[in-house]
């Protein structure tokens, strides 16, 4: 079972407020002496997700609670739809996707508001990373079985999540 | 005694009144700020500014909290900044260490004053100003206001083109204009910003409700500008 993205986040660190002065015309500048580097964190670093969580890693500062990473799963999630879209385009058998009910859905509707349809979207875009190119673009595009299936999950999903 | 006497500049020694240094609260109050305060941890933290960013301490942030602690309320941003100008920052040799987590610093950083007075041009940029803005929360077009703004006109003379409209608002802006044109300038020759202060509050005091005392110290002010002196003080009526 691999973590969710909540779990993932959680395992990050953060850095120690620890700062050298640097004297800059009216102020001084507190500068970090360590950075804290999410690369180094307890994760399988090979899995997609979690490349795409240390990508997005960010702390924040603030001189009462020092560093805390921000928990950005919004930024991770947007990453994901930005990738499907682009999957979407090369799976799809149209001239122009864009105006296909299914892409129209996907763009407007496909909001992660529970935490089964998060997984999903996770998975599902587990399932394209493992079978598109760099670029996550589907090898012989609609023709490639692999689309295919993308299509016809995205297809479900519609049916099962689609707002009535 | 008369009652256009001018108490403060006749106490004042006679390279003063020769030279006809501004007066100003403001120069007081960066007089008892320190002249080098060293910063410990605490302080340091305190003062910090506190973002998301790299944290960071700024003359300006330090001055501001030191003038609240010192005189308990804050000054205007536009005074603020040339307060903070009279100082610097100073670090040990190589910088210093602040270890937030364990709550110490190793090495110094001091503010040190580098000037004890303010400069007279920015005085005299200043000089009124904050009793101007009291003009503006008035109805300047309420019951006899716009006859009492016509009296302070005539008062302040050369305004016979505004006295003649009927608009409170016009009349509000063209005497707001015209004193800031004179303290600018420094045709009234005040050299007290506490009293150009007053000025700006005599004419809301007395264009808002006719308070005949406001209205008493605003002529006082002008019937001394034809003595061709400096003005530092007036016998106010309360």
């Amino acid at each position: 079972m691999k973590d969710t993205i909540g779990e993932i986040f959680a395992k990050f660190g953060n850095s120690k407020a620890v700062f050298k002065s640097k004297l800059e015309g009216d102020s001084i500048k507190f500068d970090l002496i360590e950075q804290y580097d999410p690369a180094t964190a307890d994760l399988d670093h090979n899995d997609i997700i979690v490349k795409l969580a240390v990508a997005n890693y960010r702390e924040n500062f603030d001189k009462y609670e020092l560093y805390r990473s921000a928990n950005n799963k919004t930024a991770v999630m947007r990453d994901i739809f930005v990738s499907l879209k682009k999957a979407f385009e090369s799976a799809s058998p149209l001239k122009n996707p864009k105006q296909s009910n299914l892409w129209k859905w996907f763009d407007y509707d496909s909001i992660t508001k529970t935490q089964e349809r998060t997984e999903a979207i996770i998975l599902l875009y587990r399932y394209v990373h493992a079978n598109t190119d760099r670029n996550l673009v589907f090898s012989g595009g609609s023709s490639n079985p692999h689309a295919k299936n993308f299509l016809a999950i995205l297809e479900k999903m519609k049916e099962k999540y689609e707002r009535r | 005694m008369g009652v256009f006497d001018d108490k403060k500049f006749e106490q004042l020694d006679w390279m003063s009144q020769i030279t006809e240094g501004i007066e100003s609260e403001l120069n007081g109050l960066l007089a008892r700020l320190p002249e080098r305060i060293e910063l410990d941890y605490d302080s340091i933290t305190s003062f910090m500014d506190s973002g998301y960013g790299s944290p960071q301490l700024s003359i300006g942030s330090v001055v501001r909290k030191l003038i609240r602690i010192q005189s308990g309320k804050s000054v205007a941003w536009e005074d603020e900044q040339p307060i903070a100008n009279c100082f610097e920052f100073q670090t040990s040799e190589g910088g210093c260490t602040l270890d937030m987590e364990n709550k110490k610093i190793t090495g110094t950083i001091s503010l040190i004053k580098i000037k004890n007075t303010l400069d007279d041009d920015f005085l005299q940029s200043r000089m009124g100003a904050r009793g101007l803005e009291h003009m503006r929360n008035i109805d300047w077009s309420g019951p006899g206001a716009i006859a009492r703004a016509n009296e302070i006109m005539e008062v302040i003379g050369d305004m016979d083109d505004c006295i003649k409209g009927r608009s409170g608002r016009k009349k509000y802006l063209a005497i707001r204009n015209e004193m800031a044109r004179i303290f600018r300038s420094n045709e009234w020759r005040i050299r007290d910003t506490e009293l150009a202060d007053k000025i700006g509050k005599w004419i809301a005091a007395y264009v808002k409700d006719g308070n005949l005392a406001a209205f008493s110290n605003f002529c006082k002010v002008k019937v001394m500008t034809h003595q061709g002196g400096p003005i530092y003080s007036i016998e106010e009526q309360e």
